[in-house]
């Protein structure tokens, strides 16, 4: 397991419950429940993939199973993630940036005072209850 | 077995545990088994209320001693158990106290932390002595500071060799400069190369002249004809050979060092290269990106491998270019690149990331361009040579090491830095120390071992 991603994985196993780690490609998987009037479907696996440089570097996107549509039929804006060792999934595109395209990851030595997976899962929960917006 | 430490972490636990004499001082090493030897990682220094007051030697309350066991468990480490005989000179020994509490206490912390390592040592203010336990039995723990020279105290110096017992007349000249002792650590030192461009085949070169002769050559490019302008030791045949630069660099030292150890693991994204860099005396970086910066500064912190990194630039539109280089050197324990703030992450996730991950971001168009950077030899000699002087600092204790400065061509200065370490840094602190389990293979794209 990736050694930052280590230190933090008793945390997020404690808050993402049945949270899985998988080595590869090297990531980090967890349920959550989504609203059924905007989703297809009352829950879903999210996938955040590690990039080698985590914590310096932020995720970037998530996955989830393909199939996941929104409650109208229509796709999520995503890629099918086929490419990277992932297939059945798709890539959904989102970035931790602001207006100005600028990354507001903002990481530090000791995960619970900076930005880590936890926050960042919880990002794309918010991310996935906005409809993708 | 050698305990490695960064030679400002030795220098205030030595201080802090002497600070009790003519009392004895105790302080338990977190440390990280890595190769043959043991990295330090981190260590506690016991306060007098955790000293046991019953006890008319020196002994660290039960209290203490099982939490931090628990603490070092926790983290995975093994422990180093030291404390001081103050006045002991330099051949200090274990007293009988010692040798009679040493085997129980072995016994002991071998069965909270099993199947790791455990060593034991004693201070003086000028030596020291250690042993360390293992599956394999007792045998000798030597300490090796790793540092600047004038920062390594010569009883923790890892770099004791012989001083060259012949003038040689080719290095008569840089002799007088540097001392025979100097010339001596420049020639005992293993040096990794990393990046054989403009600037670092200018470094090779001037490394070999200087005497090193053990090498670890990291790159994988091959020579182009546009590199002809600025690539030292190239000829005009090389390009339409498709010579890599390696075999420059190894043509260049070869042509002065006939017998020099020249290892060429690859690129810095192999396994081969990660783990030989692990193993060199001093990292040299001439990269020209960030995403292997942040590789080396990650793998110079773990393995506490000093880290010289040289940058140039020349950005702008003419007539309002900037021009102009860096130096920073990342000594172990001090401020790493990351910092210092010159690690741009951004540029780092896209110099790591996968290609297929890149692809993706180019079809989707936000990839960024990437523009061939102008270059210039000049400017790459002087920045290179500005490296060499902190090299020659670093190695032969010429004067303490500037750790980052920065050249402006175009207003012809030299800018010295002030940098600390910054407690939050997420590249050089969780990886102080960490030795293997830093997992700095994970950069490779060769898959590991």
């Amino acid at each position: 397991m990736h050694p930052r991603v280590a230190e933090e994985w008793p945390e997020i196993a404690s808050v993402y419950l049945g949270a899985r780690h998988i080595p590869s490609p090297e990531r980090v998987e967890v349920d959550i429940d989504l609203e059924v009037s905007v989703y297809d479907r009352p829950n879903t696996s999210v996938a955040v993939l590690i990039p080698p440089g985590y914590r310096a570097t932020s995720p970037d996107g998530f996955l989830v199973p393909a199939g996941l549509r929104f409650a109208d039929g229509s796709n999520l804006p995503a890629s099918d993630a086929t490419g990277f060792g992932m297939p059945g999934w798709l890539l959904v595109s989102f970035h931790l940036i602001d207006e100005s395209g600028a990354s507001i990851w903002r990481p530090t030595a000791d995960f619970q005072r900076g930005d880590n997976l936890i926050g960042y899962l919880a990002s794309t929960e918010s991310f996935l209850a906005r409809r993708c917006n | 077995m050698e305990l490695r430490a960064a030679a400002p972490d030795l220098a205030i636990l030595h201080r802090q545990l002497l600070a009790r004499a003519p009392n004895e001082g105790a302080a338990f090493i977190a440390a990280e088994p890595s190769g043959s030897g043991l990295l330090l990682r981190s260590y506690r220094v016991f306060r007098e209320r955790e000293l046991d007051p019953a006890s008319s030697e020196l002994s660290v309350a039960e209290e203490a001693q099982t939490a931090e066991l628990a603490t070092l468990k926790r983290g995975g480490h093994t422990l180093v158990e030291v404390h001081t005989h103050p006045g002991s000179g330099p051949a200090v020994s274990f007293s009988r106290f010692d040798e009679e509490q040493l085997p129980p206490f072995v016994r002991y912390v071998r069965l909270k932390l099993p199947k790791r390592p455990f060593g034991a040592l004693v201070l003086s203010e000028h030596g020291y002595a250690g042993r360390v336990w293992t599956d394999a039995g007792v045998e000798p723990l030597t300490i090796g500071a790793v540092g600047q020279r004038t920062a390594v105290p010569a009883w923790a110096d890892p770099r004791r060799v012989d001083p060259i017992s012949q003038v040689n007349e080719r290095f008569d000249r840089q002799i007088r400069s540097l001392g025979r002792d100097g010339q001596t650590w420049i020639q005992a030192l293993r040096v990794g190369v990393v990046g054989l461009g403009g600037t670092g085949s200018q470094m090779v070169q001037q490394l070999a002249h200087l005497g090193v002769r053990r090498y670890v050559l990291v790159e994988d490019d091959v020579v182009e004809a546009s590199n002809l302008a600025r690539l030292a030791g190239a000829t005009r045949w090389d390009p339409l050979f498709r010579r890599r630069k390696v075999a420059i660099a190894r043509r260049t030292i070869r042509r002065l060092a006939p017998t020099a150890e020249i290892k060429c693991p690859g690129s810095l994204r192999q396994r081969q290269a990660l783990a030989a860099l692990g193993d060199v005396d001093v990292i040299v970086g001439c990269v020209d990106n960030d995403g292997a910066r942040l590789v080396m500064s990650e793998l110079a912190a773990a393995y506490l491998v000093p880290y010289l990194d040289i940058g140039v630039g020349i950005e702008g539109d003419r007539p309002a270019r900037t021009i102009g280089g860096r130096v920073s050197f990342h000594l172990p324990g001090g401020p790493c690149l990351a910092c210092a703030d010159e690690i741009d992450f951004g540029e780092v996730a896209e110099d790591l990331e996968s290609e297929a991950l890149r692809n993706v971001r180019v079809q989707r168009g936000y990839a960024r361009d990437r523009r061939v950077e102008p270059a210039l030899m000049p400017l790459n000699g002087v920045v290179a040579s500005l490296g060499m002087m902190e090299f020659l600092a670093f190695a032969t204790g010429l004067r303490p090491v500037i750790p980052f400065s920065r050249y402006d061509a175009t207003a012809a200065r030299l800018i010295r830095q002030s940098v600390e370490v910054s407690p939050d840094c997420v590249v050089c602190r969780p990886a102080h120390g960490m030795g293997d389990r830093q997992m700095v293979d994970r950069y490779a794209l060769d898959g590991r071992a």
